[in-house]
């Protein structure tokens, strides 16, 4: 029975510059328990067509951490991936084959190895060849870029998409002090100012309508366009 | 009634301002104030929002999707709001577009014993459904249908079936040392179970397989795939193996299957009219490894002979056609073999027994044994 992954996206900071996710997840019986893999987290800001710009989070703990911080410098559409990478013990493990199509018929073995905190990904077939032996670099090399094992064969990959709006909830909280100060609380909604807050809470709205939907590429393009209507309109 | 598809008119009611939402934000630059379809676009959107916002004031949705009415609310007021929201969102049907699945609040169910419907278990934080076997645990699967707003899960059992794999190298698979085989089949046949077969590997000559092995056939319809190569001159005991794994993660989704060829010295028996006379010319070769063998001596007045690698050490017994050992009437002797006729010709330390006396022997069956 595999597991049921949840990450969930918790409360922004009042600056909006952070906010936090954490993983959910029931781990245990009659699945493996979280820390039978390294969990780590990798996130990026979307574009509308998916372009991924990935973002510094930091993995303290892959057998412990549940929460991560990430920044979040603009709203819109954020994606999480949970990479759960096997742990490394003496074994015989095997690099990526592809045939003559270039397709990828043999996914390499990708391991955390504790001693070291590192990730490492087989470049030919080895038998019990630990980092750290002697000439232990001709077998493996070191994952540097998490982002190039997203979804990658012989590792767990759990994707999240989530909107952030923490910069245009705030906006429209200003324009509603700002429709209150000027006009009093009984007549504010004659105030431009509160037709601009309804009209951003309009497509906030709508944009998490499509985050619901799972439609993230038009959930972006809706923030986009709210964002410039912030400022200009 | 409408209130009987209020799921699906909330719900498509709030994907119609995802859609509406999208339509400002692509035109936003025409936006507030500078276009009149612009306006009607908000207006639009505010109306179905101002609607909706009434229709959930009265109406009560659980943790499970199902719903109440708020106090004083009658199925009438309901049916008005919910046609205001039919006409402000052009919903032709409904229901149309049901929840989707993962976005329902989940339940853990329950089963009673195999073949019977448990009772709905209580309220949970994962939709798991376990089915229990004698083979363990199994997965269950489900489908989603809805019929005149009765959602209804369907499920099916669809237990683990492992793949299956064998690999063969076509004709002889013993050679004598020296003989270089020119060319072999392998073919390397799987049996796609319930899962995706992931990779089939080969310890020796993978890249060659790799480069053939049509992935889409062997996860296609047709079943069994057969996938071969070539290998060419070989001159040494190998051994072909390959390992099938699926995506199930399972132990058994990873079968491993293998052929062998093998290169031995022949064991040399026979008999000769001269002590002197070249074994390997004069013997007849028996292509074996080591261990006991049985043989078969006939000739008039001759000298008989069994002889192997030195190095498989001195025979404790060669019993006769009568059961008894007869090793005392043969002499042993180490001598240098030198094969003839073969691709790669070899010298070899050979241990002989022969007998000391020319004899007779008639089909009589011998026993070599270590």
């Amino acid at each position: 029975m595999a597991l049921f992954f949840e990450l969930d996206l918790k409360s922004e900071q009042v600056d909006c510059s952070k906010a936090y996710i954490s993983d959910e997840t029931v781990y245990g019986s009659p699945n493996e328990n979280r820390n039978a893999k390294a969990n780590f987290l990798v996130v990026s800001k979307n574009d509308k067509y998916g372009t991924p710009s990935f973002l510094l989070v930091i993995n303290t703990a892959p057998l412990t951490q549940l929460e991560w911080e990430i920044p979040t410098e603009v709203d819109g559409w954020y994606q999480f991936n949970l990479l759960r990478i096997p742990i490394y013990v003496d074994g015989s493990y095997v690099p990526e084959v592809k045939n003559g199509n270039g397709v990828i018929t043999q996914y390499a073995s990708v391991l955390w190895h504790q001693p070291t905190n590192s990730i490492i990904k087989a470049k030919i077939a080895s038998t019990n060849v630990e980092p750290g032996d002697v000439n232990w670099q001709a077998s493996w090399d070191v994952v540097g870029d998490l982002s190039t094992i997203i979804n990658y064969g012989s590792i767990t990959t759990h994707i999240h998409h989530d909107l952030i709006d923490c910069y245009l909830r705030a906006n429209y909280r200003d324009l509603l002090e700002e429709a209150i100060e000027e006009f009093g609380c009984e007549n504010c909604s004659n105030s431009a100012a509160f037709i601009k807050a309804d009209r951003v809470d309009t497509l906030l709205n709508g944009a998490n309508a499509l985050n619901w939907e799972d439609k993230s590429a038009q959930m972006e393009e809706v923030i986009v366009g709210l964002t410039q209507f912030v400022k200009n309109a | 009634m409408l209130n009987e598809n209020i799921e699906s008119i909330v719900s498509q009611s709030y994907s119609k301002i995802g859609e509406l939402s999208l339509l400002i934000a692509r035109n936003i630059d025409k936006g507030y104030g500078k276009s009149a379809k612009q306006e009607e676009l908000w207006n639009r959107v505010k109306r179905i929002r101002k609607i909706l916002k009434a229709v959930l004031d009265h109406v009560v949705f659980d943790d499970n999707g199902n719903y109440s009415y708020s106090l004083h609310t009658t199925d009438k007021t309901l049916n008005i709001l919910l046609k205001c929201l039919v006409q402000l969102t052009d919903i032709q049907d409904y229901p149309v577009a049901p929840l989707l699945f993962h976005k329902l609040k989940p339940r853990n169910y329950t089963f009673n014993a195999p073949g019977e419907t448990g009772p709905p278990g209580p309220p949970g934080n994962d939709a798991t459904v376990f089915v229990t076997n004698d083979t363990g645990e199994q997965e269950l699967s489900f489908r989603e249908e809805v019929i005149a707003g009765v959602r209804t899960f369907l499920g099916s059992f669809n237990p683990y079936v492992a793949p299956q794999l064998s690999v063969n190298l076509s004709g002889d698979k013993v050679y004598e040392v020296g003989v270089v085989v020119g060319s072999k089949t392998l073919s390397v046949t799987s049996t796609k179970g319930k899962n995706t077969i992931l990779s089939i590997v080969l310890n020796t000559l993978n890249s060659a397989f790799q480069s053939i092995l049509d992935m889409g056939a062997v996860n296609g319809p047709t079943q069994p795939q057969t996938n071969s190569i070539s290998p060419t001159n070989i001159s040494a005991t190998t051994t072909y193996q390959a390992t099938l794994t699926d995506d199930s993660g399972k132990p058994e989704g990873t079968v491993v299957a293998s052929d062998t060829i093998q290169f031995f010295y022949p064991f040399l028996y026979g008999a000769t009219d001269n002590k002197t006379d070249d074994p390997y010319l004069f013997l007849t070769k028996l292509i074996q490894g080591a261990g006991t063998k049985s043989i078969i001596f006939n000739g008039l007045n001759k000298y008989f002979w069994i002889g192997y690698p030195a190095s498989y050490g001195e025979a404790s017994q060669l019993k006769d056609q009568n059961g008894f050992d007869a090793i005392g009437a043969f002499d042993t002797f180490l001598v240098n073999v030198t094969s003839q006729g073969l691709n790669n010709n070899w010298t070899l330390s050979y241990r002989f027994y022969r007998t000391k006396l020319k004899t007779i022997n008639s089909n009589a069956p011998h026993t070599l044994i270590f």
